[in-house]
Formats: C-alpha cells, structure tokens, sequence
C-alpha cells in the first residue's frame, strides 16, 4: 500500500468535470466588506486530486463551500460562475443545489467528532443519504450503505452499522463521514482538512484511502489543506490561497520542484522536516494581512523578500501563466526570481548545544503515576466484576493516564515528549507540575522534593516553573490586557512593582517580538502567533529555570510555528532556560529538543537524544510514527508502516506490552505476557527502550512483513 | 491594578462603542433602557413631580375620578392618586435594586465559589440552592414576611433570599464553563491562591450572563413586592407601595376603578420595561451571537 498518484487523462481533450471562474464571495461586516475570496478561478478534472494549501483565514474554506452555495449571511457569492456538468451551479435555486449536495457533489467535513449526528446510528445517516438522493427502498440503501462502509474499510460492516458514532474511534468516524460522501457515488468530493482532526497514523491510513478510492472510482477530489506534507501525497494539482486569492496555480510536482510565487517557496520551507538537523528554522515574516485592511499592492509584499516598490504600489497582480510549465502565479516578478533553491540548512555549521549532564538533573520525574477514576461521582467509578468465575466483586476502575513515568531534564536542557492523542503527554505535564495531583511517583525540582510539599510551598516554587498551553486564545483572560497578565506575574512573586514592573513588562514584550505598546490592549485583538509570544513572555516574567511547553505551535499556521520555535530556541539561548517540550508532531521536537520521550498508552516507550531517537535502533512504535509523517516532498516515497487498529482504551490496557495489539514486529507470546522494561539495551548510551525485541530487530529497517510468523521463527529475545 | 490607565482606554472604549452600537441597534433593548431611564428619573424627581402631598386627606375630594386638578383621580380619602404613583415608583425601584443588590452579591459567591471548586462543596452548595428554589417564590417570600414580620426592609431581605439560588444558578454555569479556560490554568501554575483565581480572574468573565440574570430578576422582585404588599405582608399603608394601592382600591373597584388602574398599568409598564432591557441584554450579550469580543 503506497501513495500512487494516478495517470493523468489528456485534460484538453474534454472539459473539465468543474470549472471555478472567477469566483467572489464576500462578507459584510461592521468594519466593511470583507472579500474572503477574490476573482478565484481553476478547473478540476474527473479523476485527478486538487488541492488548495494556505494558512488559516486564506478562503480555502470558502471557495470550497461557495462551489455548493453553503455560505450563510452576512456572506454572499457576489459573482462568478461554478460549471459543473455543463451548468452553472450558482444560478441553482436552494432547491436545485440540494439535488447536487450529497449526490453529485459531497462534502467531507474536518471534525469527525462533532460532524456526526450522536443520536442517530451510523448506518441511519448514511441511509438517509442515498433514499434522499436516489429515492431507493430502505433494504436496498442499507445494502448499498453497507457496501459503502465496507469500501472505506471499516471492518465488519454489516454488524456496526446500527453502531452509534460514539462506539466509533476517531479515524473509524471519518471513515464513516467518507462513507457518507461515497454513498451516492459523486463525481466530486470536497475533503476539507480531513485529516487535520486526527493523528499521524490515523492521517496516513485516511489519506491512502482517499487515494486508493479514486483509483477505484474516478471521481474528483477538491482537497483542501493546510498541511503541504498532505498535498504532496495525495494531489495532482495544487492551488495556492493567500488573502482571498489564489496566487498559485500548478502541477503538484512542478510547485515542489520550481515555485513561481514567494508565499509558495516560503510555505514549503518554513515545514519542519523530520530528516533535516536546522539550527534555525527558515520563517515566512510577519502573518497574512487582515481582510479589512488589505495592503496597497501585491497582498504578500509586506512579506515577501522579493518586494519592490512596483510591488508594493502597483495594485494586486493577477494570476498569470509563469515559468515553463504550466504553472501560473499572481506575482509580477515571478520571471525575474528564481525560486528552485530551497532554504539550505547550514547542516555542517550547527553549533552543538552543550548540555552538561554530569551533576544533578533541574528536574526530575521517578515512577510518577496518575489514576483517573473512571465514571462520575463518588461510586460511579465502581464496577461489577466476575473475573475467574466466583462471586462478583465490586471493583473500583481507573484510567491509567499515566503509568510509571521517569525521566530528567537538565539545565539549559530541552526534553521533548511525543504520542498520539490520549497517550497521557499532558497529564504527565500537569502532574509533574503539580497542577493535577499525583496518584504515586517522586518529583524533584532542583534537589527538592515537589511531592512531598504543601500547597503554599509548591506556590512559591511556581516561581521557577512556568507553562505555555497549546491554544493562547484561551490561555490569556479576555478581560486583562496584556500589560496587566504579564505584569501580574511579577508582582505576584515580587519581582517588580510600580514603574520598574511596567518598564520591565514592555522590555519583555519586546524581546518576544511585539511592540512596547501591546501592553495596553487586549489579547483578542492579536493574532493566534502573537497571543502566544504573550504568553512566552507571560511565562518568562517570573524569570523561571523551567518551561513546560504543552503543544505550543499546533494551534499555529506553519509560518508562525517556525517563528515560536526559534523564539523558544532563542530565549533559551539567552536564558539558559530548560524546557519539557509536548507534541503530537514529531517533525516538530526534532528541532527544538535534546532528547525525546515517546509516550504509548501512558508510559514511555523510547528514550534517549534526538539522534537516537531518529535512527536506528528504533521501537516499533517510534518507527511507525516516523514514517507516517507526511513529506512536503513528493520525490520521496517513504515506506509508510500502518498500525493495525486504533490505541487501546487505557481503561482496560492489553496484557504485557502495550502496544503489542498494533506492533508490526510482535515476536509471539511473550509480548503478550511479558511487561518490558525501559532499559539501556547497550550500556552507557543513555538510550532507553522499552522492547522484547533485540537491538538488531530494531535496528531491521526494511522489509515490513504483516504476519508474525516471519518474525517468529527468528525469535531470540534482547532481554 | 492600575497598569497602564491610560492606554487601556483605547481598547476599552472600542469594546464599549461596539456594546453602545449593538445595544442601539436592538428596539427591544432601547424601549426596556428607555422605560428604565424614565421610570429611575420620575423616582428622583418624586417630590417636585408630585403635585399634592401623598398623604394629605380631603374628605371633599374623595373617590374623584381622573380630572385636570387630579390626573388620576382621588382615592377613598381624597389623597392625589397621581402623586402616590409617582412617590410609588420609589418603593418600587428600592426593594427591586435592593433585593436583587444582595441577592447579586451573594448568589454570585455562591455560584462562582460553587462553579470552581465543584466536587462536594458543589454539590452542598447546589442542593441547597436546590431546596430553597422548590418552593414556589411568592410562597417563600410570604412564609419569611410572616418570620420576619411585615416592613419594607424585610421584604428586600425576603426577595434577596428568594432571588439567590436562581442568580447562583447562573453564576455556577458560566463559571463551569470559564473554569475550562486555559487561563485559569495559566493563573494556577503562575501561583495564584484560589481566592484571587474565583474573583480577580473568573469574576470579570462571568458578568455578562449574571447582569442578564440581574435585570431580569428585578421586573419579578418588584412584581413580587407588590404581590405581598397587596396581601398586607410588605409596605404599611399610608406608604405609596403601588401593590398596596391595589389592595385599598379593590374595595371600591365599581364606583372608582381609577384606584387600581393608574397603580396596576405602573407596575405592569414597569415590569414590561426591565423584562424587555432583559432580554435585550441577553440578545447583545449572548456569546453564540457573537459575543461582545
């Protein structure tokens, strides 16, 4: 199962299955009209993947649901035509387009969780699709519905389609969202984000699919995206929104191989990748302008580094055929700048950071556990249990969140933790915090025992520790200007009051990259990468010697996550400051930490620096998250390793090693009984793993067999 | 917290433009403000609006119906109706801002204590919340005005109780719901005590729904003190109370109806305005309809 990008019919021989032609849809706000998107044209074909890239706010979103007539006021599609079949689907009644929804066209919605009806089984809105659409009798739609969860791959469909959404894991649900938009056989599926929702693994399987389906069935997907890693795997062409607009228009792997426009160039480098050492991530400046106050010029010449005064002057440029291919661009300059080179690392050049590790460890985790009790309430968590026979015995059910933790972290150290959602990464930062209660385990900070003190002591020790959280929309009070939630911080530990804190507050600002001045306003009027270098300098005010960093840049567009990442690297730098860095993307950590923890079902699976990590030996686990990051790179094809299944519930973990339900490598019986151990498996490397399996089955990179019986032959066991 | 005065004022002023806009722009809020407006400047302005002294008698003038010299006519001691409406809306306003002052003060603790602590100091606190909203609300005011004994202090003592559990209520949900925030997260791992957490950060965030609350709760204590001043447990006569009004002009309902109509269309006007500056409110303020970020 590899990505296949399917062979491309002559497109000049037909029309196109849909035709977008100068597409304006706008919003009328209190600060004016706002065109979400401007003048938008491009055109799909029956059997190919577009994709449409851009951050946040670009009108990917817009374009996509202007193309069904599902804008709602204040918004309208004030010009433009959408051919589809032969007819312009912008001059269909309400009626009319409801016949295309569902049937001809069908949306693929981002967020399995909330797209689902909860109280209806899965099978029940599937069904109510087709009898809608094709007027079929029940028996005959839910034969065809079945049909249709079998092709999305959801075992034994014919038994959980009277299943309710909430019986579905995340990956299974969007399967079954897909199901939905198959149902009825369209021509064209509109994906938007389908896959941000979920994890690396989940991604990977969800996005073959999605592949594997068009081959099968010929249909046009209109992908829409934020992620390039996701374009170049799935797409054939790709269209490039930037303010409304879409400034780039080309075949996919001519956009990697030769961009014509800036933004494009910019968004590809400023990807992490996860096989590059950086010392400093190559960044887009600044964030896209807001749609109330468009700059004079081109929309992108305040951050383009190509800018002239004809750019910035001359009024937006259309887009127009560029370069040799069949690329075009919206820049004026695109035939004088060359953008086939990419930003070179200066691999060679990295200055190693020195982590002197000889003395005691900042901070320091033993054993730590944390038990939720399962169920609300005082007895809700109380369960009957008839294990062996016998009498039933009340038994009290827990959650183990986090299951036997340790690890350190160093001065001037970044420690990075890594998993799929639910694998317990934030617990174990909110217990080692304090934040949450531990159940069990030891917590030294500097030599001092955090587990063993009171309320007010660990008070006063907040004072060395601070946290950055993931979403900074929500981690800054809306009532309190900025001035006011950084400047508390230090008068809370009498750090500076009066004059000097405000001197100090703006100074701060500064050094995190805002203006003297935003200590006067409000955290909503910022945007998502400036709330959270309020909230680094919010965390920074106390002067701390630790931040814990619970997923700092996933709520970020790529172009600002590269700009916090090498703030967090500056700052540390200057600081000396240590970090516990959290993430899901592994692509991130690797540019930003020392050594890495993978976590799995809340215990720690893999241990040890970032080039450890990285290369082999590796865990199981560790080498299938590392291969199901996408590439921004369609040249390479990276073997992707599929997990079996999703991620066991942690209220009833499997026996022995928990991940023996998905391994690929598993050797047999003893991983099914047998709890390893997170050991050194070569003396004195300090890389730990938690593993049956030998260093040079770890170590085997190539030829992935599903069956164990390969595997079983050859079992010898490292430990 | 004085950070910054100055400069704050340009972000707070845009946030108070954008409320004054959405606030002018709905009728139901403007016609509740406007009512509001008028009625608090007719109970400031009592004594030189009043023609007649509201408890001179005049044993020739009595049971007169509405005339130049006695808009609303005279009751059944000849005193000027008109002037005791007037001097009424006094009473009114006293025990609604009164009691729902208090029940504000302490119904918010309540509630916010509640929302952020949760586990058993939540449930102690909601169900006993609980068992003082199972009585029907007239029941209990009438019940504590019979403890408490009938005076114009009591009753806002009296409806302040009543009113707590339904503006705890309201307190404890947004709470719940703010309490979920990362900030108040961020003010725990900067150090804060829970003290300062519940009121310098949660607090600010919770207004909006409990002035909903607030506003719409003083139309049904103002209501209410006129229902338990009509069965003699509020206001004593000769006190201008509009409820006690109707309870005197119920006997002479035939020959001089204009004794219970001039009090009951200003209790009804009332009530109608905060109802309407209420739920206009809620409609500005709602944060699904774009809150006033």
């Amino acid at each position: 199962m590899s990505t296949t990008t399917p062979t491309h019919d002559d497109p000049s021989s037909s029309s196109p299955l849909l035709e977008v032609r100068n597409l304006r849809t706008q919003f009328h706000t209190e600060s004016g009209t706002v065109v979400a998107a401007n003048d938008v044209s491009f055109s799909l074909d029956a059997g190919e993947t577009m994709g449409l890239v851009g951050e946040s706010g670009a009108g990917k979103s817009v374009t996509a649901r202007s193309l069904l007539q599902l804008i709602d006021p204040p918004g309208e599609i004030a010009g433009g035509e959408v051919i589809f079949e032969g007819e312009n689907l912008l001059d269909y009644s309400e009626k009319q387009i409801q016949r295309v929804r569902g049937n001809k066209i069908a949306l693929v919605p981002q967020d399995p969780m909330s797209s689902l009806n909860p109280v209806l089984t899965v099978g029940e809105q599937i069904i109510e699709t087709i009898t809608h659409h094709q007027g079929m009798e029940r028996d005959e739609a839910r034969a065809q519905a079945i049909d249709a969860m079998t092709d999305v791959g959801i075992p034994d469909a014919a038994e959980r389609i009277d299943d309710y959404p909430h019986e579905f894991s995340g990956g299974m649900r969007q399967r079954v969202l897909i199901a939905i938009g198959l149902s009825c056989q369209p021509d064209l599926i509109i994906a938007d984000e389908p896959t941000t929702a979920l994890d690396v693994t989940t991604q990977a399987k969800i996005l073959d699919l999605l592949n594997e389906l068009q081959e099968e069935k010929g249909m046009g997907i209109l992908m829409i995206t934020h992620n390039l890693g996701v374009v170049a795997q799935t797409c054939d062409t790709v269209g490039v929104m930037y303010a409304g607009n879409l400034v780039e228009t080309a075949e996919m792997h001519e956009l990697f191989r030769h961009p014509q426009h800036p933004y494009t160039r910019g968004l590809i480098d400023s990807i992490p990748q996860i096989d590059t050492a950086y010392d400093e991530l190559p960044t887009l400046d600044g964030a896209m302008p807001d749609l109330t106050d468009l700059p004079q010029g081109c929309n992108f010449a305040p951050r383009c580094e190509y800018a002239t005064d004809a750019c910035r002057t001359g009024g937006d440029p259309a887009l127009e055929p560029a370069g040799p291919g069949s690329s075009r661009a919206a820049c004026i300059r695109t035939d004088e700048i060359d953008l086939r080179q990419g930003y070179v690392p200066d691999d060679v050049e990295r200055t190693e950071k020195q982590v002197d590790r000889s003395g005691d460890p900042l901070f320091e985790v033993k054993n730590l556990k944390k038990y939720f009790s399962a169920g609300d309430g005082v007895i809700g968590n109380l369960s009957l249990s008839r294990n062996g026979g016998g009498i039933p015995k009340l038994e009290r059910r827990y959650v183990k969140a986090v299951d036997g933790i340790s690890f350190d972290i160093y001065e001037g150290e970044t420690v990075g933790l890594v998993g799929e959602s639910g694998c317990g990464k934030s617990t174990v930062a909110r217990t080692a915090l304090k934040l949450l209660e531990p159940t069990d385990g030891e917590v030294y900070f500097d030599g001092q025992p955090m587990h063993e003190m009171g309320d007010s002591e660990v008070r006063s020790l907040r004072r060395e520790m601070q946290m950055v959280f993931q979403d900074p929309h929500s981690s800054l009070n809306p009532r309190k200007t900025v001035g006011q939630i950084v400047g508390r911080a230090m008068e809370k530990h009498d750090i500076a009051t009066g004059e000097e804190k405000r001197q100090r507050v703006r100074e701060l600002l500064e050094r995190v990259g805002l203006s003297a001045s935003a200590a006067g306003k409000y955290p909503h009027e910022f945007s998502g990468g400036q709330q959270q270098r309020i909230a680094i300098a919010h965390a920074l005010a106390v002067e701390p010697k630790l931040i814990v960093c619970d997923e700092p840049v996933s709520a970020l567009d790529v172009s600002v996550q590269a700009q916090i990442l090498n703030l967090l690297n500056e700052i540390q730098a200057e600081f000396g400051l240590s970090y516990l860095f959290i993430s899901h993307n592994i692509g991130v950590v690797r540019h930003i930490c020392d050594r890495l923890a993978v976590m799995y079902l809340g215990k720690i699976v893999e241990f040890g620096s970032i080039e450890q990590v990285f290369d082999t030996p590796f865990h199981p686990y560790t080498e299938s998250l590392l291969s199901a990051v996408p590439h921004a790179d369609p040249t390479r094809k990276s073997e992707r390793i599929f997990l079996e299944g999703s991620v066991p519930s942690p209220l009833d973990p499997p026996s022995g090693c928990p991940f023996q339900t998905r391994c690929p490598k598993k050797i047999g019986e003893e991983c099914e009984t047998v709890v390893p151990d997170l050991e050194e498996k070569e003396a004195g490397t300090g890389h730990y793993l938690s593993c049956h399996l030998s260093i040079e089955e770890m170590s085997e990179h190539a030829g992935f067999v599903q069956s164990e019986q390969a595997e079983q032959s050859e079992a010898q066991h490292g430990d | 917290m004085a950070t910054s005065t100055l400069s704050i004022t340009s972000a707070r002023k845009e946030r108070m433009e954008r409320f004054v806009r959405k606030f002018r722009n709905n009728t139901k809020a403007m016609i509740g403000l406007t009512i509001v407006v008028l009625l608090v400047l007719v109970a400031i302005f009592a004594p030189v609006i009043a023609p007649y002294e509201i408890d001179t008698t005049s044993v020739e003038d009595r049971s007169e119906a509405p005339s130049v010299a006695h808009p609303f006519g005279t009751d059944d001691l000849g005193r000027d109706i008109f002037s005791r409406v007037v001097m009424g809306s006094r009473i009114s306003l006293y025990v609604g801002f009164g009691a729902i002052s208090a029940a504000l003060l302490v119904g918010t603790v309540i509630g916010v204590v509640s929302g952020y602590y949760g586990g058993m100091v939540d449930e102690l606190l909601m169900r006993l919340m609980d068992a003082a909203m199972s009585f029907p609300p007239i029941l209990l005011a009438l019940t504590l005005m019979v403890v408490l004994g009938p005076d114009l202090n009591n009753v806002i003592l009296a409806l302040a109780f009543v009113y707590t559990p339904y503006i705890a209520r309201v307190g404890r949900s947004a709470t719940l719901s703010e309490t979920n925030e990362a900030y108040v997260e961020s003010a725990i791992a900067r150090g804060e005590s829970s003290g300062r957490i519940i009121f310098s950060e949660v607090l600010p965030n919770t207004t909006a729904p409990l002035l909903v609350q607030g506003s719409l709760n003083i139309a049904f204590a103002m209501l209410a003190e006129a229902s338990l001043s009509f069965l003699g447990l509020g206001a004593q006569p000769p006190t201008p109370s509009w409820g006690l009004m109707i309870d005197t002009g119920r006997g002479f309902m035939q020959s001089a109806p204009w004794m219970i109509i001039f009090p009951g269309l200003a209790i009804a006007i009332t009530v109608i305005g905060f109802n309407m500056l209420g739920d206009g409110l809620r409609d500005i303020l709602d944060p699904k309809v774009d809150a006033i970020e």
